[in-house]
C-alpha cells in the first residue's frame, strides 16, 4: 500500500489490526469482523517494538508462552531455534536488544510475530527507520521469508521501488479523505533477486506508480491551509 | 582485582583523601578557632570510643532500623499509589495537586503536629519517615509509569496477550526500574530526615546522639555521628546500584 504521507495509512493499518474501530463500514477477516488485535494478524511496527528486558531468545518466544497460542517447551525451542537461523540471529540468541542494531531488530521483530503462526502479517513502513544498504538486505530477507513461510502480508511503504521490488500487488491510495486510486498488479514472479530493478518494465511501472503518488501528493498539499502566525 | 577495578578504586578513594587534607588543611590554616573543628584522627578515635563503650553500633541498628521500616512502608504504599497515578490520566489529574501540596511540606514543619497525634514513641518518628519515603517514591513512580510506552503493550496485544499476560510479563518488567529508582530516592530522603524524625524525644539513634551532642557542645560525636549517617547512607545506596545492574541488565544505561 502506497499513498501520500498523512493519508491514512497507519490509520487503515490500524484498523486492520484492531487497535481503532471503523467510524463506518466494517473490518472483516475471512467473513468475520475484527474486534480487537489477535494473533491471527501479526503487527510490524516501524519502531520495532522488541522487548527490550527480554533476550532475543526470548523475544522470539513471547508469544509462544502466552496462553493464547501455548506450545510445549520441546516444540517452543524448535520455533525459537527455526526463526533465529532464518533471520541470521542464532549468534545473538541469548543477547538483549540493546546490543542489536536497527536491522537486526527488526528482524527480531519480524521472526517473533512469525512464530505464533499468524495467516496474516502488517507491516507498517517496517524498514522507514533503516539505512539503505540495512532496507535493501531487509527486502532480500523479507522476499526469502515470505517465500519460505508463504504468509499474505500487507506493508505500507513511502517507496516506489521497495512496492514494486516486493510486492505482487500494489495498492495506491489517494489523498485525504483515502480512497483506493488504482490497484496494479506487478509482473514479475517470485523468487525475485535485485536484478528486476534493472528491467524496463520495472522502470515503466515505477514512473507510472510515481506519478500517481505525486500527483495525490500535490493534492494532499493543497489542502493543507497555510499557517498564519496573527491567527 | 584487575588493573582497571584497582584504578576504579583509586579513583573512588582520591575525593575522600582530598576532604581529609583539606579538612586538616582548614584546621592548620588559622582562619578557624582549632576547638571549633577537631582534627580527623580525633573524630576517629572518638568514633572507637563511641563504638566500644557507649554503644555506637545500638544508635546505628536504631537509625538504619527506622531508616528501613520507613523506607519499606513509605515504598510498599508508594508503588501501587504511583502505578495508579501513572496508569490512570484522570487519576493524576485529580490527585497530582494534593501531592505535591504535601511533597512540598518539610517534615520537619509537622513534628509538632505528629507528636499530638502519634505521641513521642517509635510510632511517630516512622510516621515522619513513612511521610518523607511516600512523597519521594510516589512521584518518581508516576512520573516513570506514566511514560512507559503503548508500543509494547501493543505488539504483546498483536501477539495474543491478554489483559492479565500483558500486566504481568510487560507492565511489570516496565515498573520494576521505576520501582529501584523510587527505593533509591526514597532511601536518600529517608536518611535526610531522620535527624528530624529523632529529635522526637528519641533516646537512642545517630540523630538522637547528633542532638544530645549538640546540647554539651561536644563537636567530636557530632562530626562521628553526621560521618555515620553519610557511611550508612552511602552504603545502601552501593548495594541498591548493585542490585538494579544486575535486574536491569537489559537497559541502555550502565547503572552501576
Amino acid at each position: 500500500m502506497i499513498g501520500p504521507s498523512g493519508c491514512g495509512k497507519t490509520t487503515m493499518m490500524n484498523m486492520l489490526a484492531g487497535f481503532q474501530k471503523p467510524t463506518t463500514g466494517k473490518v472483516l477477516f475471512d467473513g468475520r469482523p475484527v474486534a480487537g488485535p489477535g494473533p491471527e494478524r501479526g503487527v510490524i511496527f516501524q519502531e520495532y517494538g522488541v522487548f527490550p528486558w527480554l533476550t532475543v531468545k526470548q523475544n522470539i518466544a513471547f508469544g509462544l508462552t502466552l496462553n493464547a497460542n501455548h506450545v510445549p517447551t520441546a516444540e517452543r525451542d524448535a520455533i525459537c531455534d527455526h526463526y533465529l537461523g532464518l533471520m541470521g540471529l542464532s549468534d545473538f540468541a541469548n543477547s538483549y536488544p540493546k546490543h542489536l542494531s536497527g536491522g537486526m531488530r527488526q528482524r527480531l521483530a519480524i521472526a517473533r510475530a512469525y512464530a505464533v503462526k499468524p495467516q496474516f502479517l502488517l507491516m507498517d513502513e517496517p524498514f522507514g527507520a533503516l539505512d539503505a544498504q540495512t532496507r535493501s538486505n531487509m527486502q532480500n530477507l523479507l522476499l526469502k521469508v515470505l517465500e519460505t513461510e508463504g504468509k499474505t502480508v500487507m506493508l505500507i511503504t513511502h517507496s516506489v521501488e521497495e512496492a514494486i521490488y516486493l510486492a505482487s500487488r500494489i495498492v495506491v491510495v489517494t489523498a485525504r479523505p483515502a480512497r483506493i486510486k488504482e490497484i496494479i498488479d506487478v509482473p514479475f514472479a517470485y523468487p525475485r533477486d535485485e536484478s528486476i530493478q534493472e528491467r524496463p518494465e520495472f522502470a515503466e511501472l515505477r514512473s507510472h506508480i510515481r506519478q500517481l503518488v505525486m500527483d495525490e501528493y500535490r493534492a494532499q498539499q493543497a489542502q493543507m491551509r497555510p499557517v498564519s502566525f496573527s491567527e | 582485582m584487575n588493573g582497571a577495578g584497582l584504578r576504579r578504586l583509586g579513583l573512588g578513594l582520591l575525593p575522600w583523601i582530598g576532604a581529609i587534607l583539606l579538612w586538616y588543611a582548614v584546621r592548620w590554616s588559622g582562619f578557624v578557632n582549632v576547638s571549633l573543628i577537631p582534627a580527623p584522627h580525633q573524630v576517629a578515635a572518638k568514633s572507637f570510643e563511641l563504638l566500644t563503650k557507649e554503644g555506637l553500633l545500638i544508635d546505628i541498628f536504631a537509625s538504619t532500623r527506622r531508616v528501613f521500616l520507613g523506607v519499606a512502608l513509605g515504598i510498599l504504599v508508594a508503588v501501587p499509589a504511583g502505578f495508579l497515578l501513572g496508569w490512570y490520566r484522570p487519576a493524576r489529574t485529580f490527585a497530582d495537586p494534593m501531592i505535591n501540596f504535601f511533597r512540598a511540606l518539610p517534615p520537619i514543619a509537622l513534628i509538632p503536629l505528629v507528636i499530638v497525634y502519634f505521641g513521642v514513641d517509635e510510632t511517630a518518628k516512622l510516621v515522619i519517615l513513612f511521610y518523607a519515603s511516600f512523597f519521594s517514591g510516589v512521584i518518581v513512580m508516576y512520573e516513570g509509569v506514566s511514560q512507559i510506552t503503548p508500543l509494547y503493550i501493543r505488539v504483546a496485544q498483536t501477539l495474543g496477550a491478554n489483559q492479565a499476560e500483558i500486566f504481568r510479563k510487560v507492565i511489570i518488567p516496565l515498573t520494576v526500574p521505576h520501582i529501584l529508582t523510587a527505593l533509591r530516592v526514597a532511601l536518600g530522603v529517608a536518611w535526610a530526615t531522620l535527624v528530624a524524625s529523632e529529635l522526637i524525644a528519641a533516646q537512642r539513634g545517630l540523630g538522637a546522639m547528633i542532638q544530645n551532642a549538640s546540647t554539651y557542645f561536644l563537636l567530636d560525636v557530632i562530626y562521628v555521628g553526621i560521618i555515620c549517617i553519610g557511611l550508612i547512607a552511602l552504603i545502601m545506596d552501593l548495594i541498591l546500584r548493585k542490585i538494579t545492574a544486575r535486574l536491569l541488565a537489559w537497559q541502555d544505561r550502565a547503572i552501576a
